[in-house]
Order: C-alpha cells, then structure tokens, then sequence
C-alpha cells in the first residue's frame, strides 16, 4: 500500500461506540457482528464536497473522510507482554503459510534482469499491521483518541432517551479518558437498531415513532434509525458481501485492548452479514454519512478553532514566548509551586500539570502532560489538524510543541511530536531529508529516553516504529539504502523476533537498490536467519539462509559457506528432514581451512546423521561427497579390444612402432578400413561415434585419483567403478548381469593423494558406459562422484582434436563384445642385466587366457638380435645344453609353419601353422633366443597376432604387444687383421685382438669359428709337439677351440690360419666344436646380418595395410637403398665367430657369448703371391768343386681376376722405390712359435714389456749381397698367368764359399695386357740359404 | 583486554578470495576465537558491494573505509585489474592503512609477474604470505 494512503487510512478520527448489550445481540446472533465490525466497512466516506475552516481565514474542502470505530472499552493500548506474545502468535501463524511462498533463487533472478521486487514475505505486512495496531491509544499521541460517541441502543426499548442517558453514564470508558488523558467532551450521536427479526409490538412503524420522539428531545441531527436483518439469512438469500467484512477483522488479544473486544462471535453458517439485505446496508451508510458529515466534522472543525484559540492565547504570540523563555529558564528546583503559577497549567485545570514536566524529566521519570495542559492541547490540536486534512496547521503547532518539550527534556513525548512532524512534513510534501531527518531524530529520542523509562521496552518499540515508517517511506520513494540503513539502526535495540523481520527487510531493501548490493543482502539475511533462529523461528530461518545459499556458493569464502551449510544442515536434522541435512553436511566435509579438531567434529557429525538416517529409513541416500577428492576431469582408460598390452611397457611404446610392427601381421587379412564411401550402409549408434571397444570377460582399467584434503585419515572402502548397460534394465539388481565390478579399500592418510586403477569386467555384449565411481567412506557413508560427461565425439570432428589413442583413454562408453579368445604372453628367464654379445635363451608362454579357442598365430619380433627357432625342441634345457654340439638333437613336438621369414628393418615375422589351436587355458612354450650385440639398452618388442577359432562379430582378430628391456654391458671387444700367410700361396694370417671390457670377471675365448662358404681355419703351429709322434700342422676345420682365458680388463692377440675355398681340403669335419656352430640360434645369430643386408637392398615390400602418416614421414627420410653393383660382385671375405663364456665359481660356463666379424678382408691386397722354396740346407764339399748350387723354385700365384704377364729378373739390387711394394707384413713365422705348446702356439700374451718385439724372420748375422749369383737367364718371362692359377719359376743360385745367404735381389713384375698398360712390381720373398761345407 | 582484528583478504575476479591472511597479533592466551573467522569473511564479503560502488568514484586505488559493521571497519584497495585488497580492523589510522597496502600492492605486482598467475588462482607463495606479514607486523605493531 502507498504511504500516503496507508497513513491517510491510519490516521484517522477515531469514534467511540458504546452499544446496549440488547442492540449487540441483535447484531452477533444474526450476522456474526458486532456494531462496530458492522458499521466499519462504511466509515470510508468518499466522494464527499464538504467545506470545512479550521484556524485559517479560508474554507476548503475535504473530498474523502474515514472514520475509525471502536468499541469504547476497548480503547487501551494492550500491556507489552500481552501485545509481544499477541505478534508472536501473528508471525506463527503467518510462517506457516511461509511454506507456500517459494524461495526465491536470488542470483538466477537478478541475473535474468527482472530484478527481485515481487513481495514474498507476506508474514511482515501481517505483522507490521498488528505492530501498528498494538502501539495506538498511546498516551503520547491524540489521533487514537476519540472524537465522537456514538450510543447504539436497540429500537424495541420503551423509552430511548432515558435509555441512552443510562447506556452513556453505566459504559465503562477508555481507561485513559477515566485517567483525564483524554478529553471527555465528545460530540454525542444516537443510532437505534431496529431488528426485523425481533418480534416486537408494532414493528418498524413503532420504531420510527420512537426515532422521532428521540429527536425531539436530543435534536434532530443526533439521533438515526436503521433497520437490520431483514434478510432470511439462508444461504440462498445471502447477498454476497461478505468480503466487506472478512478482511478487515483484526485480531483479539486475551484480555482485548488495541480497539478489539478479547474474542468475537462465532459465525453464522451463511457467513458474516447473513441477514442483512442491501435496504439495510443502504441505510447504515446513509446513516454514517450523515453522522459523518452533520454531526463529527462540525464538531471536529468546532474543536480545532477552540483549542487554537486557546494554545493562541497561552503559546504563541511574543509576549507568551517571552513567558516561555523566562519561566522555561528556571531550573527544576522551582517545583511544583512555580509550575502552578506557570500560564501553561491555567487552563483546563488538568489533574497533572505541565509545570512539572521539567522537574520529572530530571528525576528520569516519564513526564505524562495530560489533556488539559497547554502540551497536551497542542498536540490534540495538532493531531486534529491533520485529520482535518490541514498539515500546514499540524505542522507548525507540532513544531511549537517540539521546541518546549525540547527545552523540558521530556525525550519521550519529544521523540513522539518528532515523529508526528515526519508523518504531517511527508503528507505537506516536505523534501526526504526533512521527513527522514525527523524520524530518525524520533528514534535517536525515544531510543535516549529509554534508559530513564519505566518500561525502556516501551520506548524501543516506538523508536522501531519510527525508523518503520521511516523506512517504508524511504523504501517507496526509491531511497533504499536509507530504507536500510533505518531497519538496521532499528534492529539492534529490538529483541530477535522483531529484530530478525527487521534486518529480512532491512536485507531486502539492498536488492532494490540499483545495481542490487547482493553480498550485503546475503549478510544482512544471514543476521536475521540468525535471529530467527535464535527466537525458535526455525522456518523463517531455514528461509533466510536458504535464499543467500545461492549467492555464496561457489566463490571459495570457506568459513561462509560452512557456517550456512552448518545452520542448513543442523536445522535440516532437527525437522527430520535427512536428506537435505546430509546434504549439507557432506557439503561441509571439505574443509582443509579448518583445525583438525573441527575437521573431525564434522566428519562425526556427518557420520552421526547417517547412521540416524539409516535408523530412519532403513536406506542411506548416495551422495556426491567431496570426500575423498576424486579428480574427475582427469580419468584414463585401460582396456584391451583388438590390441591387448601384454606388459605395462608395451604401453610406453609409441603408436608407430606398434603399427610397423603390426602391419605384416596384418598384411592378408581383411581389416575393414572404413572410409567415408562406405559407411553409409552402417549408420548406427555404434559406428557413428566412437566408442571403445571391450570384450567381455575382460577387465577394463580406469586410472584415477584420489585425494584426501583433511588432516584426518579416511578409510575408503567399497571403492568401485559405476556402470550404466544401454538399455538401462528395469531392475536395478539386473546390473550384476552385465558386468562384474572389483571393489577396493584404501586408507587416505591426511593430505595423502593416490592414484588407483579401478576395474570392471563386463559379462554381456552391448552398450556400457561407465559413469562414476562411489565408495563408502568411513564404513557407513556411501558416496559417489560422476565422471564428467565425455560423451564420444563424432568420427570427423574428433580426428581434429585429439589423436585416437588420447581419445580411446578419455572416452567411458564401450561397444562389449561376445566373450573372444584372448591370447597372453610372456618372456621367461629373461635377465634385467646381460653381457654385449650374450646368447641367452629364455621362454615364451603363450597362453589363451580367453574362454574361446584361438588359432592362427602370427608374430613379429621388432629386433634381429631375437629369434625363435623352427620348432619347440629346445624348449628344455640351459642356454648351454641347447647350444653344445654333438647332443642328440629330438624334433620338436610341433613347428612353426616355415622359418622365421626376415623383414625390413630387423623385423621377422613367425608364422605358426593355421590349423594349431589354443584352446582355453592352453599354454604353448617356445624357445626364444635373445642377443644383444652391443652394449646399452637392448628393446625388443614383440607383437602378436590370433584370430577366434570361430568367427566373432564385430573382432577378427586380436593383437598382443609385448615389450622388453635389457640393460647390456660391455664384455668382448674383438680386432680382427687378414694379412696373406707368407708360407704358402692360398692361406691367410687372421690376428684377433681381443680385449676384456669388463673389470670383474675373467672370461674364456672358447672357440673360434668361420661359417663362411668353403672357408676353414686352423690353429698355428702342429700338434703333437709333447708325444713325440710326428707334428703335423692342423688340419683346416670350421671351428678351433683355442681356450684362452682372459682375465678382467686384459687384453690378447691370437693368430689363426684362414683357409680360403681354393685350399679347402675335402675334409668338411667341423672339427673340434665347443658349441654347435653350424646350425641352431648362433648359425641364426651370425647369419643375420648378412640376410639382412640382401634383404634390405630389395624394393620394400608393400603391405596391404594403409601406412600412417609417421610411417611415411619416416620412409621419406630414410634414404633409399643405393643399387650397389659393383659392391655386390666383389667377393665377400669370411666371417668369423668367436665364442666365449663366463664362468661361474665352479667353473662352469655361466653364460655364452658370441662375437661376430663379418667380410674379413685382406690389409693390403696383394696381386701376385709368391714364395720361393728350395732346400734350404745344402752340404757342398767345396774342396772339391769351386762353388755350390741350388736351385730354387720360385712358386707364383696370381691373386687377381685378369691374367697376368709375369716377368721375374735376378740381380736387380735393392728393391727400387716408386713401384708398387710388397712388403711383408709381420707375420709370426711358425719357427717363433716352436717354444711354445700347442696350445699356446697361436696366442702370445701382449705384454707391455714385450711390445718391443718386431717380428723379423732373418737370423742375426746372415750375410746379403752379392756374394752368390744367379746362374741362368736374368729374365724369365710367364707370359700369361690366368686368375687363380699357380705358376712355378726355378731359378739358379751358384755360391762360392758355406755360410748363410741371404737371396733376395730380384724382382717380380707383372702386368695386366688385358685390363691396362701399367706395370707392377715387387721384390721376391726372401730366402735364406745355408751351405754346409762338406768336409766340415 | 580484546584482541584485535586484522584480516586481509585479496579478493579476484567473481569474488573470489585469492589470499587470506589473519594478522592478528595474538595475544598471551595463544587462542582466539575461531568462530569470529566466521563474522569477518561475512563482512569482507559484503564489503564487497560498497568497493564496487566506490570504486569509480574517483581515481584513487586507495578507497579508505569502505564499509562498517558494529565496530569492524572495512578498508579497501582496488588495483588496475579490479584485484581487490580487503583490510578488516577495528579502527586503525587510514594514513597506515593505506601505506600497508601501497606496499602489499608492490608485492603483489611481483606474484602477477608470474605468467602462470591468473585472477582466479589463489596465491599460494609462501614467501608473499611472509612480507605480507612482516609488513603488517611493522605498520601495525601497537
């Protein structure tokens, strides 16, 4: 309601009804009435033209007019006690409904923009109006006092004049007029009350006899008639105006009071009013405007002049101000005496004077100016201007008036006046500050006039009227923050009931102010809801914090959020209601701001109302509790659909190694590689979107993780991943048919965080998709968290985004298939350490771990140095057993389909036969050979390939990634020289430098072996040295076994004898074999590289698969293979395998090595190789004849692939420079080596002190020169000598004397006719020759 | 005698509190009232309203008392990038007031350096939290 017009309603004259006991039965027994309650409806008189004069010189007019009726003895203002415990009952009963009115969601409306004005806190207009109600008839202010009665007396009395005499002298009156607060001298109005439902003598016709008899006496205008219930009161009959009467029936007080009588007459079945008929009603308002306007305003208008006469003739004017300004001067000490003497107290004679005002305030005691004062005149005065509708009057009187209580200090009745001037300067159309200045001038009076008060609380409650009206009237004219700023100043007098509603409003307020100040309003709310609370208004609390949740949820102000959450919850568990409680406490839980203690006072709390609810409802609802903290955002999936991981690092390992890998095991088969062409047919669900793939029967892992943000522990327990089948079934105990979910327990230390992999194992085929997690925290809390919402993206879009595999981690949902075989591997005996060059053999189980057999199984080794043999005879047994020679050699039980088959890039492919099935449960072991070459980190990556043995929807075949890692350490380095042998034409010198890297162990050479084509090796030396039999050298055989150890961190040379394929003997024995060259895994080993190198120089073999981009970045970069025709027709020098072993403390190899040497060559080439034999000790009597000779053969080979034009000349001298040379290369002769045993003889330990050795064959003194001379031609010519042949020279040497010569001054040239016009050549190979003089 | 009241709050964007710090000196006893933490986050918080409409008023960063509840007074500061600094004391002299904050604002611009800080990522540095409290221990040390 507008303030205007709500104070043009309230201020109002009053009327004091005094009715006979008969008139009232007339009315309650019908209608349900009393004469007041009938007569109020039509006190609202409006459409009026009455010209009124009060103190002015002019008329003017009123053109509305409301009169106030109220039964006389019910015109006191209620005890505080009655009046408090009255509103209480009012805000009750209004609370209740409280439920009705929705709850505002603050932010969302402001945020919308339609602000947040419609009213929806009906129980304060409810009770403002009762507060009002229960303040008037107030000793300090006159409106509520009365200025007309009104006799009611029934018409069927015998004599109504006497009657009305009897009626007015035997009523009991306002306590106050009995006090002479009140002015007694009211206007007199009669009404009689004809009932047509009293059965009287002569009916209404008598009755108006009686009107007139009445007016004759007491005059025409003071008595009126009407005439009631002359309706049926059926409810046929019923006019329907009841709602005139229902709205404005205040309540009753026990003991009455506040202008109600202490309860009301029951109602009739037809309603309030049920007898009347619309001639009635017509007649009661005629009366009240005639009573209105004929009898009260005259009166009123009487009245005004009169007093202003008065206060004129006592107050205003200089002389009275003088008056005032001396006697007002004198101290409270004058007393009484002067106060008598004083012109205010002359008047009227009031039974308390004026005077004594000053010397009460100053004994701090309320200061009553009664009605006859010159005081209380002017504010009846006043207070009559204003209901005459002249506040100009009002105004200026009440100014007066403020400024002599003001000098008395009477702080009660000045804050009154002061709040009245507020009220008449907003009705003159005073500026705000004016009307809003003298209310809180009201305020800060009546609020400093407590203290000295009988009842303080009396004053309080005046002061919150003032700073009510101030603030309604602030609040209506836009002035919202002062509208606050007033309820605020008034709550904190106020005791919780008024001072909650005060600060609701007061927090209200702040919403209307523009832009909205939202966070004072949450606090200003908060207030009240804790007043409310604390005055057991638990709904209007729950209301007010519940309408501020929204407002600080979610902006981190810990202590904020947990004090409503706290208040929330508390509440919530009081009322039973356990849901909504648990709510708010779980929201609470997260609280690392707060001590230990209180952290684990609301985990009790929480755990507490749980079990509470529990006991309640026999179910404890699942919430999203904030503990632990589950990082939901971040989740990653681990499950296997066509590509198993076999070990967790095989999931380290890039995508594209995988895919190489996979592609030949893929290569033949059908993979379905969908393009957009072709999806058209299949446009469901499931290929739209990309959803991983899952078997079921097998686990789906989801990495995620766990905080625990408290100081206390939490004990998770129940800790499982939550699914959702598509369709959903009906009943949620079908669940457990559709997957299997694995539960953990964890205890979370404080501040712990951890990351745990949760699993699922899907039983059905379909659609499932996981949601969330949910625990049970602390053994009885269930909780869950839901997994953010990532549902697949379409096919198009998301190849943008992410990577596949990304997205196949991120993505929950899942297409099940039919249960699959599902093939597992693994690697036995497989050391996380090995030596470079070791040879080890482990095992590889594979097993079907799925409960469908599989079949067709296929492999690829990513590494060279990897190598499974044909067939699974060697499954048993050491790495040693399977490698030593001579043991009997079983075929295995069942073979791969064809030997590894060797691929690009060190790859080889396995193939085991298509018929060979793994049924479930099935386990295959297979030999699998492992070689690291070099030191360093060895991978190797296996990958492999099964299909079901039956056909399976939606899966064609499965593929398992394996991956290993070795650490390897350094062990052999091994130098290998070619040098040709000078001894012979054909054999070559092999020199092996070997060095042991390791610092700890000793390790032993054990064996030697050259694997290539037609090519043999020897041993140095002859054996047979230490029997006696005759020494023969060595036989050529593929393997030695020299047997030298090598202690740590030393370094050896061995020589052997290299047997190129043209001196091959027949003999192919292996010869003496320490382990099995020639064939099983070192063959492989050793072969390898060689294959590999043929491999690598064909065209790439192309695979049916599409390459990825990384394939064929990679291809691009790699340069292409070099045709290399020339390379490839040179011939290729052998290659050569060293063994050796480890020992272990008894002595027993502990682990095997090979070292390989691959394409030997010669140092320096030679062309043409030569040796010159003839016998080499000649007896010559050379007393008998003058010289000596000897011939000498001069063997020749040519060792190039042209024939050759050989010249050899004797007697050239010193080999000239500038020629091609050939010069011996060190070469240990096997003359050096006889000192030492077979064993020894191709090994010398390279010692420091003996580096000085050179390896010079001449024996010390042997004479040069020229001292012997060749006999026959200079030249001997060969004049073709074709590639590969052997050519033999005999030349002549003539010696004159015994002694020891050395030949060697000739040449050996040659050329090539066919190929080119150079020459070449070369001193011939020395000779020494040693003649023996016979006669010696 | 009472304890005092000293709590400083950096408020970021969407009213979210990025530092809090009690610089209480707490006296003999050792305990305060933790409850009281409640009362002082509802009034900084509804300080907040007043410093946004303050805030334009003129070109000060510094706005002095913002806001005033019973005998708890709110003083604010307000940086370039609408950062807000919240001091809520029981009547210290503004001159201090504002020093405290021109030197916890020098501190401050040193954390936004950081290119990972964002308006709404709380300040967890320890050694911010330690000058804040040794400048507030040297302004307001009574």
């Amino acid at each position: 309601m507008e303030f205007r017009e709500w104070i043009l309603e309230r201020l109002t004259p009053a009327v004091m009804v005094i009715s006979s006991q008969e008139a009232e039965e007339i009315c309650q027994e019908k209608n349900g009435l009393t004469v007041v309650d009938m007569l109020r409806p039509y006190g609202f008189l409006h459409q009026l033209s009455v010209p009124v004069r009060t103190v002015g010189e002019h008329a003017y007019r009123i053109r509305e007019f409301r009169v106030r009726f109220y039964k006389a003895d019910m015109m006191f203002q209620p005890p505080l006690e009655a009046a408090d415990e009255y509103l209480k009952g009012v805000l009750n009963t209004a609370a209740k409904e409280s439920h009705a009115v929705e709850i505002p969601d603050v932010m969302a409306a402001l945020q919308s923009g339609k602000g947040f004005l419609a009213d929806n806190t009906p129980w304060w207009n409810k009770y403002l109006d009762e507060f009002h109600r229960m303040l008037s008839f107030g000793e300090l202010e006159t409106f509520d006092h009365p200025v007309g009665c009104l006799l009611v007396m029934h018409a069927h009395v015998g004599n109504p004049v006497e009657a009305f005499g009897r009626l007015f002298h035997s009523a009991r009156k306002p306590p106050l007029m009995a006090e002479g607060k009140m002015e007694h001298r009211l206007v007199m109005h009669h009404l009689l009350i004809h009932g047509d439902n009293v059965q009287a003598d002569g009916g209404y016709a008598r009755s108006e006899e009686k009107l007139k008899a009445a007016r004759a006496a007491l005059g025409t205008a003071a008595v009126h008639l009407i005439r009631i219930n002359s309706g049926k009161g059926d409810p046929a009959s019923v006019l329907g105006y009841e709602s005139i009467w229902r709205p404005p029936l205040p309540g009753t007080l026990p003991g009455g009071g506040a202008g109600e009588p202490p309860s009301r007459p029951p109602v009739p079945p037809a309603g309030y009013g049920a007898c009347l008929t619309k001639a009635n009603l017509d007649d009661i308002k005629r009366f009240l405007e005639d009573f209105a306007v004929r009898a009260l305003l005259p009166a009123m208008e009487a009245r005004v002049r009169a007093l202003n006469h008065q206060v004129t003739s006592t107050r205003k004017g200089l002389r009275n101000q003088l008056k005032t300004l001396l006697w007002r001067k004198q101290p409270g000490g004058l007393g009484a005496a002067a106060g008598r003497d004083s012109p205010r107290g002359s008047v009227h004679g009031g039974s308390v004077h004026g005077g004594s005002a000053a010397a009460a305030s100053a004994n701090g005691s309320a200061v009553p100016y009664g009605g006859g004062s010159v005081e209380g005149q002017m504010r009846a005065l006043a207070d009559l201007a204003f209901m005459m509708q002249d506040y100009d009057t009002a105004l200026s009187t009440l100014r007066l008036l403020a400024s002599d209580l003001r000098s008395d200090k009477a702080w009660k009745q000045y804050a009154a006046v002061q709040e009245m001037i507020g009220v008449s300067m907003f009705m003159a159309r005073g500026t705000m500050t004016d009307v809003l200045g003298a209310f809180k001038e009201a305020f800060y009076r009546y609020n400093s006039a407590a203290p000295h008060e009988a009842q303080p609380r009396e004053c309080v409650r005046y002061a919150t009227r003032a700073m009510l009206l101030a603030a309604e009237y602030a609040r209506q004219h836009g002035a919202c923050n002062d509208a606050n700023y007033a309820l605020m100043k008034a709550h904190f007098q106020e005791e919780n009931l008024r001072a909650a509603l005060l600060l609701e409003q007061a927090a209200l307020c702040l919403l209307r102010v523009s832009p909205p100040s939202v966070r004072k309003y949450a606090f200003h709310m908060v207030l009240a809801g804790l007043r409310y609370n604390a005055c057991d208004q638990k709904a209007l609390g729950m209301r007010a914090y519940r309408q501020v949740l929204s407002v600080y949820k979610g902006h981190s102000w810990a202590f904020i959020e947990e004090h409503i959450h706290d208040v929330l919850g508390k509440q919530c568990r009081d009322t039973g209601n356990f849901d909504a409680a648990l709510e708010h406490f779980a929201a609470m839980l997260n609280c690392p701001h707060s001590p230990p203690y209180w952290q684990s006072h609301y985990l009790k709390q929480f755990m507490d109302t749980i079990a509470a609810a529990g006991n309640a409802k026999g179910a404890v609802p699942v919430l999203e509790l904030p503990l632990p903290v589950v990082d939901a955002d971040h989740v990653t999936v681990q499950c296997d659909n066509e590509i198993c991981h076999g070990n967790p690092e095989s999931r380290a390992q890039p995508e594209e190694l995988w895919r190489s890998l996979e592609g030949p095991l893929l290569s033949g088969m059908d993979i379905g590689v969908a393009s957009w062409l072709d999806s058209g047919g299949s446009s469901s669900k499931v290929s739209a979107l990309q959803l991983n793939t899952a078997v079921a029967g097998e686990m789906i892992e989801v990495l995620i993780s766990l905080g625990n943000p408290l100081a206390v522990d939490l004990q998770i327990s129940r800790l499982r991943l939550m699914f959702e089948p598509e369709p959903m079934p009906t009943d949620a105990a079908d669940l457990q048919h559709y997957a299997e979910v694995l539960e953990q327990m964890v205890v979370l230390k404080g501040g712990e965080q951890v990351r745990l992999a949760l699993g699922l194992r899907p039983l059905r085929p379909g659609l499932l998709t996981l949601t969330g997690v949910e625990w049970l925290l602390n053994g009885n809390a269930p909780g869950h968290k839901l997994f953010a919402p990532k549902r697949p993206r379409h096919r198009r879009t998301a190849s943008r985004a992410a990577t596949k595999a990304e997205q196949q981690s991120q993505c929950l949902s899942f297409n099940i298939l039919d249960a699959l075989p599902r093939l597992e591997a693994s690697v036995d005996q497989l050391l996380p350490t090995m030596l470079a060059g070791e040879v080890r053999k482990c095992t590889l189980r594979l097993r079907n771990t799925g409960s469908v057999p599989l079949r067709g199984i296929r492999a690829v080794s990513s590494s060279p140095d990897v190598y499974l043999p044909p067939d699974n005879a060697d499954t048993s047994g050491s790495t040693l057993d399977n490698l030593t020679s001579g043991r009997e050699r079983a075929a295995g039980a069942s073979g791969l389909q064809e030997p590894g088959i060797r691929l690009r890039r060190g790859m080889t492919l396995y193939t085991w036969p298509a018929a060979q099935a793994l049924g479930p449960g099935q386990e295959m072991q297979w030999p699998l050979w492992v070689h690291p070459r070099d030191k360093g980190q060895f991978a190797f990556h296996l990958a492999f390939l099964s299909e079901p043995e039956a056909h399976v929807e939606g899966m064609s075949y499965r593929l398992l990634r394996l991956s290993h890692s070795v650490d390897v350490l350094p062990c052999l380095h091994v130098a290998a020289e070619l040098a040709a042998s000078r001894a012979d034409l054909v054999t070559f010198m092999l020199k092996l430098s070997m060095r042991n890297m390791q610092g700890l162990q000793a390790l032993t050479v054990r064996q030697v072996s050259c694997l290539s084509e037609g090519w043999r090796i020897s041993l140095l030396g002859r054996r047979g040295l230490h029997d006696g039999t005759s020494a023969t050298p060595f036989p050529p055989s593929t393997s030695v076994t020299p047997a030298a150890e090598l202690p740590a961190a030393t370094a050896a040379t061995a020589h052997f004898r290299m047997h190129p394929p043209e001196a091959a003997t027949a003999s192919r024995s292996p010869g003496e074999e320490w382990v099995q060259a020639a064939e099983g895994a070192l063959a492989h080993f050793h072969s390898e590289p060689t294959k590999r190198l043929q491999l690598e120089a064909q065209p790439e073999q192309q695979f049916p698969t599409r390459p990825s981009k990384a394939e064929l970045r990679s291809a691009a970069l790699e340069p292409p293979p070099e045709p290399s025709t020339s390379e490839a027709n040179q011939p290729s020098g052998p290659d050569v395998m060293v063994v050796w072993s480890v020992p272990d403390s008894a002595g027993n190899p502990r682990c095997i090595g090979a070292h390989h040497i691959y394409d030997l060559q010669e140092k320096e080439k030679v062309a043409i190789r030569a040796t010159l034999q003839g016998e080499e000790r000649l007896r010559h009597n050379f007393g008998h004849g003058g010289f000596c000779a000897a011939a000498l053969h001069l063997e020749l080979r040519n060792c190039t692939d042209a024939a050759a034009s050989l010249c050899i000349e004797t007697g050239t001298g010193s080999p000239s420079r500038g020629e091609a040379v050939w010069r011996p290369s060190p070469e240990l002769a096997p003359q050096s080596s006889t000192a030492g045993d077979s064993a020894a003889a191709g090994l010398s330990q390279e010692l420091p002190s003996s580096s000085g050795r050179s390896g010079g064959a001449f024996p010390v003194g042997a004479r040069s020169g020229s001292e012997y001379m060749w006999c026959g031609s200079v030249r001997t010519l060969v004049t073709s000598l074709p590639p590969g042949r052997t050519t033999r020279v005999t030349l002549r040497v003539v010696v004159m004397a015994p002694g020891e010569y050395e030949i060697s001054d000739y040449l050996i040239r040659w050329a090539f006719p066919g190929v080119d016009q150079l020459q070449y050549s070369q001193p011939g190979p020395k000779f020494v020759l040693r003649v023996v003089d016979g006669e010696g | 005698m009472s304890t005092t009241v000293l709590t400083f709050v950096i408020v970021g964007l969407d009213d979210h509190p990025i530092f809090e710090a009690d610089l209480a000196v707490r006296g003999e006893s050792g305990s305060r009232d933790d409850r009281a933490q409640y009362l002082h986050q509802f009034v900084l918080h509804a300080a907040l309203d007043a410093v946004e409409e303050q805030q334009w008023q003129g070109p000060n960063m510094n706005l002095g008392v913002v806001d005033k509840f019973n005998n708890l007074q709110v003083s604010a500061f307000v940086t370039a990038a609408q950062i807000k600094f919240l001091l809520l004391h029981d009547g210290k002299n503004e001159d201090t007031v504002k020093l405290f904050f021109r030197d916890v604002y020098e501190v401050y611009l040193r954390v936004v350096m950081n290119p990972f800080f964002t308006p709404r990522s709380q300040i967890k540095s320890a050694a911010f939290n330690q000058k804040v409290r040794s400048l507030a221990r040297s302004y307001f040390r009574s």
